[in-house]
C-alpha cells in the first residue's frame, strides 16, 4: 500500500474501524481536494441558515416550504463533493494531485456552488430555479444548470474510472468506490436528465410535494421518479461502503459479491424508474 | 445673525449643515469612499487603504458623527430598545433613524476592512473575498456569517493553500 493518506488511516481503522478521529478523516479529506472538502464543508453549513429561514418563511412552493429545495440540494451537495473528496484518497498522490483531477474538481467544485447558490437564491424570492420558464433570463439560469449537473455526475464518473485504473488500498474498496463512481455519476445522470424531460419528477399525481416522505419527498399520489435518482446517485456511496464491509470482514468471494451488488443496484434504479414511469408510487 | 426662536427650526452653515437630509448624503458618500477605499486596497494590496483608512479612518469619522447626533436628539426621541414598539417609536424620529443608519455604515465597512484582514492573516486566497465584501456591503451579517461560513470551510484557517511536497 503505497498512498501515503491510506498507510496512515489504514492501521487506525483496521484496529478499531470506529475510532478515527474526526479530525484525522477531515485532515485526509482536505488533503486529498482541499477545493472539494471546502465547498462540500460549506453547503453543509449553509443549511444551518436555511434551516432558520425554514422556520420564519410561511411561503410554498409546490405545496412544501420554499426552503425545502435549496436545503435538499445543500445537503445532497454536501455528501456527493465530500463524498467524492474521500473516494480520491484511493488515488495514489500523482494522480490525485493531477492537473487532470484538480481540474475535475474545480469544475465539479464551482458546478455544486453554483448550483446551491442560485437554487438557494430563486426559493428566497419563491420563485423556480429547474423548470423556470418566466422569464428569458432564468430559463437561461436554467439550462445552465443542466450544464452544471452534467459536470457533477460526469465529473464523478470520471474520477470513478480513473479509480478503477489506478485505484490503491484495500481491493474491495478500491472496486467498490470505482463501480460506485462510474455507476452512481451514470444513473445519478440519466435519472436526472429524464426527471429534466418530463418536467418535473411527478409522474400522473398532483404537481405537489405536499404529503411527500419526509426528508425526501417523494409523492404517494403517483409515480415519482425522485426515487431513480436518489437510489442511482448514492451508489457512489453504497458500494464503497459495501466494499469497505467486505474488506474488514476478510469476505473470500468480494469480486462476484461487489459486481451483484453494483447490479442489483442498477436493477433497483432502473426497477423505481419503470416503476415511476407508471405512475405508482413507492410507498 | 438672528438668534433661534423657534426650536424646531435648524440653524444652517455651510461648514456644518445640520440637517438630517444632508448629513445622510454626506454619511452615505464617505462610507461609499470607504469602501472604496477598503476594494482598491484588497486589490492592490495596499494595506494604507485597506486597514488604515476603510478599517479605521472612515468607520471612526462615522461613529463621531454617530455619537454627535445621537448626544443632541436622544433627548427628545420617543421609544427605546426594550420592545420592537419602542424600538419603532425610536425610529420615528428622524435623526435617530439617520443615527442608525450612520451605525449600519460605521460597522459594515469596519466588519468588511476586518474580513479583509483576517483573510490575509489566514493566508487565505483574496478571490474568497469576491462574494464577501459586496454582501457585507449590502447586507452586512451576511456578509460577516458568509465570511465565518468560508473560514469555517476551508480548514479553519489552517494554512489554506496546502503545498503538495
Amino acid at each position: 500500500m503505497r498512498n501515503p493518506i491510506l498507510a496512515t488511516l489504514a492501521p487506525t481503522v483496521a484496529a478499531r474501524p470506529f475510532a478515527v478521529s474526526i479530525s484525522t478523516a477531515r485532515d485526509a479529506v482536505i488533503a486529498a481536494n482541499p477545493a472539494l472538502a471546502a465547498a462540500g464543508t460549506f453547503l453543509a453549513l449553509a443549511l444551518i441558515p436555511s434551516t432558520l429561514a425554514l422556520g420564519l418563511d410561511d411561503r410554498l412552493l409546490s405545496g412544501v416550504s420554499v426552503w425545502v429545495k435549496p436545503m435538499k440540494f445543500q445537503a445532497s451537495l454536501a455528501v456527493h463533493l465530500l463524498s467524492v473528496a474521500v473516494l480520491l484518497l484511493l488515488l495514489p498522490h500523482a494522480v490525485r494531485r493531477s492537473r487532470q483531477v484538480r481540474w475535475i474538481a474545480a469544475a465539479m467544485t464551482a458546478a455544486a456552488l453554483g448550483e446551491a447558490a442560485y437554487i438557494t437564491l430563486r426559493a428566497a424570492q419563491a420563485a423556480q430555479s429547474h423548470f423556470a420558464s418566466d422569464t428569458t433570463l432564468a430559463i437561461a439560469a436554467y439550462q445552465l444548470m443542466g450544464l452544471g449537473a452534467v459536470i457533477l455526475v460526469g465529473g464523478a464518473a470520471w474520477i470513478g474510472v480513473l479509480v478503477l485504473r489506478h485505484g490503491e488500498g484495500p481491493a474491495p474498496l478500491v472496486l467498490g468506490a470505482g463501480m460506485g463512481l462510474v455507476l452512481g455519476g451514470l444513473l445519478g445522470g440519466v435519472t436526472g436528465f429524464a426527471i429534466s424531460a418530463a418536467g418535473g419528477h411527478w409522474v400522473g399525481g398532483a404537481p405537489s410535494d405536499a404529503g411527500g416522505l419526509p426528508i425526501v419527498g417523494w409523492v404517494r399520489d403517483g409515480g415519482d421518479l425522485g426515487v431513480a435518482h436518489f437510489v442511482g446517485m448514492h451508489l457512489i456511496q453504497g458500494l464503497p461502503a459495501f466494499g469497505l464491509l467486505l474488506w474488514a470482514m476478510s469476505a473470500r468471494h468480494w469480486r462476484a459479491l461487489i459486481l451483484g451488488a453494483a447490479a442489483l443496484g442498477v436493477l433497483v434504479t432502473l426497477g423505481t424508474y419503470v416503476q415511476a414511469a407508471l405512475g405508482r408510487p413507492i410507498w | 445673525m438672528q438668534c433661534v426662536s423657534n426650536p424646531r427650526q435648524y440653524r444652517r452653515s455651510p461648514l456644518f449643515p445640520a440637517d438630517p437630509d444632508t448629513l445622510f448624503g454626506y454619511a452615505g458618500t464617505t462610507a461609499m469612499a470607504g469602501w472604496l477605499a477598503l476594494a482598491v486596497g484588497v486589490g492592490f494590496r495596499l494595506p494604507l487603504l485597506r486597514d488604515r483608512v476603510a478599517g479605521f479612518v472612515i468607520p471612526v469619522a462615522l461613529a463621531t458623527l454617530y455619537t454627535a447626533i445621537v448626544a443632541v436628539h436622544w433627548w427628545s426621541a420617543e421609544g427605546g430598545f426594550d420592545s420592537l414598539a419602542s424600538v419603532t417609536a425610536l425610529f420615528r424620529s428622524e435623526w435617530m433613524l439617520l443615527a442608525g443608519w450612520i451605525h449600519y455604515l460605521a460597522y459594515d465597512l469596519f466588519i468588511g476592512a476586518w474580513i479583509a484582514r483576517d483573510a490575509e492573516a489566514r493566508g487565505a486566497p483574496r478571490s474568497l473575498l469576491i462574494p464577501v465584501l459586496p454582501l457585507a456591503f449590502l447586507f452586512g451579517p451576511a456578509g460577516f456569517l458568509l465570511w465565518v461560513m468560508i473560514r469555517t470551510a476551508t480548514a479553519a484557517g489552517a494554512a489554506l493553500p496546502v503545498p503538495s511536497r
